[in-house]
């Protein structure tokens, strides 16, 4: 008896848990459910998570099915559901499928790639079935879940359109969800729904600049390209260009198609006589955990104009099969993972912080050069990302000018490629030397270096827009002797000169600047007039030193609040305030004289109106409101019959009361106007009624009423 | 038996003098509402000049003492009179939706009493023919021609016992004659009688057997409702005796067809405040946006719903239309007119309830 | 103050979920994950606190209450609020409903005793904007009119075989008016014309006018004297009920005494209502002094 009352209280629960609940009839729901859903598999789309025909199925897909499921969202169709629950199982077990062969490839980091389609695929599925508000709801997670997936992809601030559309959709379809919960009238509350958005960006704000930035250290699996194997780009071949026999092919030359980014430097010898105007044009975006110099290549033979890369009997070596070993001894330095997301086509080169310790790279071959260069086999095409583990070798400079090695126990084969010049520079030689006297930095190479770069920095302007250099004219002398005024090419060169002068191993070193740091996709973006040229030393014990005598790299990680902070006032600063300053005044009167208006209106115009809203306020005040649907009418007879007049005046009262709302409606309906009489009769006759309540039981409720208050409310 | 004249002042509407016919009484008219006054203008009545304004107090006059004189007949129906009285003065045709036996005929019988004109009634059986209705053209042997022999139609006020018995082309020729206001036969047409007024019943419970109307059809109808059964006291005093019959011999006509077509014309004429009609535009469009309701009210029922509610602030005794006048008819002219999911039996009932709960959720004007 | 509703499971949640989403985007080291997932975390906050606010803010009024209701037996009050909102009763018990903003809704209040209810105690709920986490207030209404609640009519004291016969004999039958025959007397002064027995004055030669009689009992008295705890006078007062409704039954007429306001009252009833009323207000009101009175829901 009692275990079958049991399992009746059970079978009872089971069917109260599976009983359709009511079926959700608000259009604007569904519609701000679809676009949520749609903007997170258009997101996918735009990553490359899902290819762009299933991206167009699927959301036509999603569509159709939003579509069905409001037609039919009161029946219950259970053969749909079976067919619906196959199709997630088949969407499911081709997931599996897919991550085992990618497992079993060895490409776990790839990953993502079925869950964004699963996640695709699950929505097309649920989106045929889902008649009641907790079916939306679940859409709406799931769309959180897709919009994520792409965000793991998403490195470009392109990304924001999608969430803020994802956001907005989200938002209005929640604000539906409740409407819903509590009766399912009403219009949205479209102001307090504005104001709780600005409230949600300001506090997301604020969250991203609290919490530390996504380090790429962190990352589980590193990232790698997405389409392997790489192809070259269409209309461009592999040229021989490279300055050693060994090298690989690189794509592109400075007279070729493809202009690498717009620094000449990177295809060939860096001729410091031609001038190129660098454009805004994004070339990478670098995940890193610290920022620094992203060395290209480094160049060692100066013949008066170019500089140009000798082996010196060194052998540049093809590294097979990655993670590519490059350096693997170094150690003591900072790990600093950096990954590489390319832009652009690139030349065949792969930028690091020095020293590189490990690249992985989508390619089974890495080619490393005598100068310290990593280049690969194959064209770096736009999406193309590749990770490199650095040990940061570089030391703050305290420690570089404490140190008193002396100069004489450089290893030769550094000292014979470094210290080449075509000729003497007495006069460079002799500023130099009385630079370093002046200083009285004869201490270590680097206060030697240091005080020379203090020279260049405060006795040399810094311009792009220089005239070309003639041939035949030696570029450091010009430089230093004539005009004074260059880029980062000559100043550096000019420093490399006169270091080797004094005998001190100097290179130039070619690469780029980190460029803005994003706090929003926590990524390094890099523009083609990032690219950079400064000179490296090598001091011993510390190896090869990056001395920059014209740009302030920072080399600590960027602060992604701060950033978001500053960047936001640097916005702000930036407006065009003036124009903006007036037409945001323009409208704010605009909408003032609107709002006014429309509070005038609102507003009882005539006295019929204000007696009406003063005997709501009254009603109101005593705990009685006039309901909306209900004419005053109406609203008398129940006042009549609720109002608590004074002992012994309820015949009076309700004679009032009826006699003012008489005389109220013919005035407000009665299409012509009854003149002042009846104004005086009925202000009179609801001061009467006032008192009447006033002394009647629920007396002090209502004194403690403020007129003021209630006509707000009228409103 | 002197008439004797008192000047009645009507605000903006000029003067209006007034007689009382009534057994040499020299005071005011005799109230309306008592059923004995006689109401007529200063004029003749047959030459009443139809560019001359009627007085709204008239009118009022007027409602109230039908609404007085129905209500005496049909004792314990006090809303079917109302609504009865509002089908009369807005000029529109009724619809009654009720068991045999809770006094439509009384209701009829009234109403043509109360304004001296011919009763008609025709009773709708499966047999019944367009002809039935409209009459028909009989040969004259003597003067060899054909002459047309007017139907029971022709009559001011026609009540059409159990409408949904009859078949559909006899329905097409009732509804169209009420809609055209004149009668075609034999490619000549027949105009009317103004005023006229068609009291149509229902049965709502057997259905069987029965042709029901299409909406288009039920539309014709300006009102629609149900008399209801007498309270046990009024039911009682009807056993008794005292019956209705006797009230009705009593009934003395309150006005003549003619004044009662110039009062029609002066309801229509009532101005509507804005609020008004936007509110009965409101609850219009609340049944088209409704769940339950399959199909909505047309703008065609929300003239009617204006009209329909000028005519009730008449017989409120009220010159201006108020919100109330509105949501007052809204049932009766809305309730036949949406359809809802419900069919059969409990149609009328369900589209009633409809209406009745969309009511509480449209916002009401504030003055 | 407003207070958070079943929130345990739902902070716990978005919490986990928000820890998820930091740990996701640290391990996929995208800052976009972060970008969204402080987005979401936004929402979640807004959507979970945002409710209070408007809690805080929430009122209702009524439209209309009974007059009259049984103990155990639910009755509707009609309230409406400016908001939607979820109302559940809270004292005395009863049920939840939901109200949109401005339209009326009904609400079921069970009453677990007999008494008169003058307030009720609410229990308010809204998940505004977002629905996601509901905050409760609590609000007490002032009903327009007391609420009378009888007590349910439970099984008659009194010794029902005899309840019926009772009526019959008990008392001595009056002299009235109307009646059968009781005997016959001479004329006294102030009878009545309509009295006198003609055929036997024609007999006697004097006036003789007929006594009729009616058969009435003795009123029965039903003494009701509740005051103390709640559960025991409800039992009473339901004894009482059924007792009175067993008398007026059988046709007696019936008295209740009892005590209201610490006045003794002893009146006629003629029906269970009447009963039912007098019973609501007398003795101890268990919905006076709540703080008394064990639990005031009966779920």
């Amino acid at each position: 008896m009692r275990t079958g009352r049991q399992r009746g209280g059970f079978v009872e629960m089971v069917r109260r848990a599976n009983q359709s609940p009511p079926p959700e009839n608000s259009v604007l729901f569904r519609l701000a459910t679809l676009v949520s859903v749609l903007a997170g598999v258009l997101a996918c789309s735009a990553v490359g998570e899902i290819t762009a025909a299933t991206a167009i199925s699927a959301s036509s897909a999603i569509g159709l099915g939003m579509l069905f499921s409001f037609a039919t969202r009161r029946r219950s169709h259970g053969i749909v559901k079976i067919i619906l629950a196959c199709a997630v199982l088949a969407v499911f077990v081709s997931f599996v499928t897919q991550v085992f062969s990618a497992a079993r490839t060895g490409e776990l980091s790839s990953i993502e790639v079925p869950l964004a389609g699963l996640f695709t695929w699950v929505q097309v599925v649920h989106s045929f079935d889902v008649p009641a508000r907790r079916d939306l709801l679940f859409s709406l997670a799931a769309s959180a879940a897709l919009v994520t997936v792409a965000a793991a992809q998403a490195i470009s601030p392109g990304f924001a359109l999608f969430v803020g559309t994802w956001f907005v959709a989200t938002t209005t379809a929640l604000a539906c969800s409740w409407r819903s919960m509590a009766g399912g009238r009403g219009r949205l509350p479209a102001v307090r729904l504005t104001a709780l958005s600005l409230v949600v960006i300001v506090l997301a704000l604020a969250l991203e600049t609290l919490l530390p930035a996504p380090r790429a250290s962190q990352t589980i699996t590193l990232p790698n390209s997405v389409t392997t194997p790489l192809s070259l780009p269409p209309g461009t071949s592999l040229t021989e260009g490279g300055s050693l026999p060994t090298e690989p092919a690189k794509a592109g030359s400075p007279a070729g198609p493809v202009r690498v980014g717009g620094y000449l430097g990177f295809a060939g010898p860096l001729d410091t006589g031609i001038r190129a105007a660098l454009s805004n044009q994004v070339v990478m975006r670098v995940r890193a955990d610290r920022p620094g110099y992203f060395l290209g290549m480094t160049y060692n033979r100066w013949d008066g104009q170019s500089w140009t890369t000798q082996s010196h009997g060194c052998r540049s070596t093809t590294l097979t099969n990655g993670p590519f070993e490059v350096s693997p001894g170094v150690a003591g330095g900072t790990t600093n993972v950096q990954t590489f997301y390319v832009a652009t086509t690139l030349p065949n080169l792969l930028f690091a912080t020095s020293v590189p310790e490990t690249v992985y790279f989508p390619d089974k071959r890495l080619i490393l050069g005598c100068d310290g260069s990593m280049r690969s086999a194959i064209a770096m095409t736009p999406g193309t990302v590749y990770t490199v583990v650095s040990q940061d070798n570089e030391a703050p400079l305290s420690v570089l000018l404490a140190d008193h090695i002396p100069a004489s126990s450089d290893p030769s084969i550094i000292r014979q490629a470094n210290l080449e010049l075509p000729y003497p520079y007495p006069k460079a030689e002799a500023l130099a030397r009385s630079i370093i006297r002046s200083r009285h930095a004869t201490s270590s190479i680097a206060a030697e270096v240091d005080a020379l770069e203090w020279w260049m920095s405060t006795h040399t302007h810094y311009s792009t827009d220089i005239p070309p250099l003639p041939r035949g004219v030696d570029a450091v002398n010009s430089f230093l002797f004539g005009s004074r005024v260059g880029y980062c090419e000559q100043i550096s060169t000019a420093l490399t000169v006169m270091l080797r002068s004094l005998g001190i191993p100097a290179r130039e070193a070619i690469g780029y600047v980190p460029g803005s740091f994003n706090p929003l996709t926590d990524l390094y973006t890099i523009e083609a007039k990032d690219a950079h040229a400064w000179v490296q030393v090598y001091i011993p014990g510390h190896g090869w030193q990056n001395f920059d005598p014209t740009a302030n790299v920072p080399l600590e990680p960027a602060d992604p609040g701060a950033v978001l902070l500053t960047d936001i006032g640097h916005q702000l600063a930036r407006l065009p305030w003036a124009p903006l300053g007036s037409v945001i005044g323009l409208g704010a009167a605009g909408f003032g004289t609107n709002a006014w208006r429309r509070r005038r209106r609102r507003m009882p115009r005539g006295w019929a109106a204000r007696a009406a809203a003063r005997l709501e306020a009254i009603g109101r005040a005593a705990g009685c409101p006039r309901l909306g649907s209900e004419t005053l009418n109406e609203y008398a007879a129940r006042l009549s019959v609720r109002l608590r007049f004074e002992e012994g005046a309820e015949v009076q009262g309700t004679a009032l009361l009826e006699h003012a709302v008489s005389l109220i409606v013919t005035e407000a309906y009665g299409c012509r106007p009854s003149g002042d009489s009846s104004a005086i009769e009925v202000a009179a006759n609801l001061r009467q009624l006032r008192g009447l309540l006033n002394r009647g039981p629920n007396g002090a409720l209502l004194r403690s009423w403020r007129p003021g208050r209630a006509a707000n409310g009228t409103a | 038996m002197v008439p004797v004249a008192q000047r009645v002042a009507v605000p903006g509407a000029g003067t209006i003098v007034l007689l009382t016919t009534d057994g040499g009484r020299s005071d005011m008219p005799a109230p309306a509402g008592k059923g004995r006054g006689k109401l007529t203008t200063e004029e003749a009545v047959p030459t009443f000049r139809e560019t001359e304004v009627v007085p709204v107090e008239l009118s009022l006059r007027i409602a109230s003492a039908l609404l007085e004189n129905l209500n005496r007949v049909v004792k314990g129906a006090q809303s079917a009179c109302e609504i009865a009285t509002t089908a009369v003065l807005a000029a529109g045709h009724l619809l009654i939706e009720d068991v045999p036996g809770v006094g439509k005929t009384m209701l009829a019988k009234a109403v043509a009493a109360s304004i001296g004109a011919r009763l008609a009634r025709i009773q709708g059986h499966p047999d019944l023919l367009p002809s039935d209705i409209t009459g028909v053209s009989v040969y004259n042997q003597a003067s060899d021609t054909w002459q047309f022999r007017r139907g029971p139609v022709f009559a001011n006020v026609v009540l059409f016992d159990e409408l949904n018995r009859t078949p559909p082309r006899s329905q097409a020729a009732l509804l169209e004659a009420m809609e055209e206001r004149q009668v075609s036969v034999d490619s000549e047409s027949f105009e009317l009688p103004v005023p006229h007024l068609v009291l149509a019943t229902q049965n709502p419970v057997d259905q069987a057997g029965t042709y029901p109307l299409v909406e288009s059809q039920m539309d014709r109808f300006l009102l629609a409702t149900r008399l209801g059964y007498p309270d046990a006291k009024t039911e009682a005093a009807l056993a008794v005796g005292h019956g209705a019959e006797a009230a009705l011999s009593d009934l003395e006509p309150i006005c003549t067809p003619e004044e009662l077509s110039h009062t029609q014309r002066v309801v229509a004429g009532l101005p509507v405040h804005e609020a008004v009609a936007d509110y009965a535009v409101a609850i219009a469009r609340s049944t088209r946006e409704s769940a339950e309701v399959r199909l909505g009210a047309s703008p065609r029922a929300t003239i009617a719903l204006l009209s329909a509610a000028r005519a009730h602030a008449v017989v409120k005794g009220r010159p201006h239309v108020l919100p109330d006048d509105v949501k007052a008819v809204a049932l009766p002219v809305l309730a036949h007119r949406v359809v809802t999911d419900a069919s059969g039996v409990g149609a009328f009932d369900t589209a009633a309830a409809v209406v009745a709960s969309l009511l509480e959720n449209v916002p009401s004007p504030r003055p | 103050m407003p207070r958070p509703e079943r929130f345990v499971a739902p902070v716990l949640g978005a919490a986990m979920l928000l820890v998820a989403w930091e740990g996701v985007a640290h391990a996929s080291g995208s800052g976009w994950v972060q970008a969204v997932g402080t987005v979401v975390a936004g929402m979640l906050v807004v959507g979970m606190i945002a409710p209070a606010f408007v809690a805080r803010k929430l009122e209702l009024s009524v439209v209309s209450s009974p007059g009259d209701a049984t103990s155990g037996e639910p009755f509707t009050v009609t309230v409406v609020s400016p908001r939607g909102l979820r109302c559940t009763v809270l004292d005395p018990g009863g049920g939840t409903c939901a109200a949109s903003a401005r339209v009326p809704a009904p609400v079921t209040v069970v009453p677990p005793y007999r008494g008169v209810i003058r307030r009720i105690r609410l229990q308010l709920a809204t998940a505004a904007p977002f629905g996601l986490l509901w905050w409760t207030v609590e609000r007490e209404i002032v009903l327009d009119r007391p609420v009378l609640v009888s007590p349910r009519t439970a099984h008659s004291l009194a010794p029902l075989d005899r309840v019926g016969r009772s009526a019959e004999g008990d008392a001595a039958p009056v002299a009235s008016l109307i009646g059968d025959t009781r005997q016959l007397r001479p004329y006294r002064l102030g009878d009545s014309r309509r009295q006198v027995h003609w055929g036997a004055t024609a007999h006697s030669g004097g006036l003789i006018v007929r006594e009729t009689e009616e058969r009435t009992a003795r009123p029965v008295r039903v003494m009701a004297d509740l005051v103390g705890d709640p559960e025991v006078t409800e039992r009473e007062a339901g004894a009482c009920m059924g007792t009175v409704a067993a008398y007026l039954l059988a046709g007696s007429r019936v008295e209740l005494e009892t005590t209201e306001q610490a006045r003794r009252i002893c009146a006629p009833v003629s029906d269970l209502a009447q009963a039912g009323r007098r019973l609501a207000r007398a003795g101890t009101n268990p919905y006076e002094d709540s703080t008394e009175a064990p639990g005031g829901s009966l779920r």
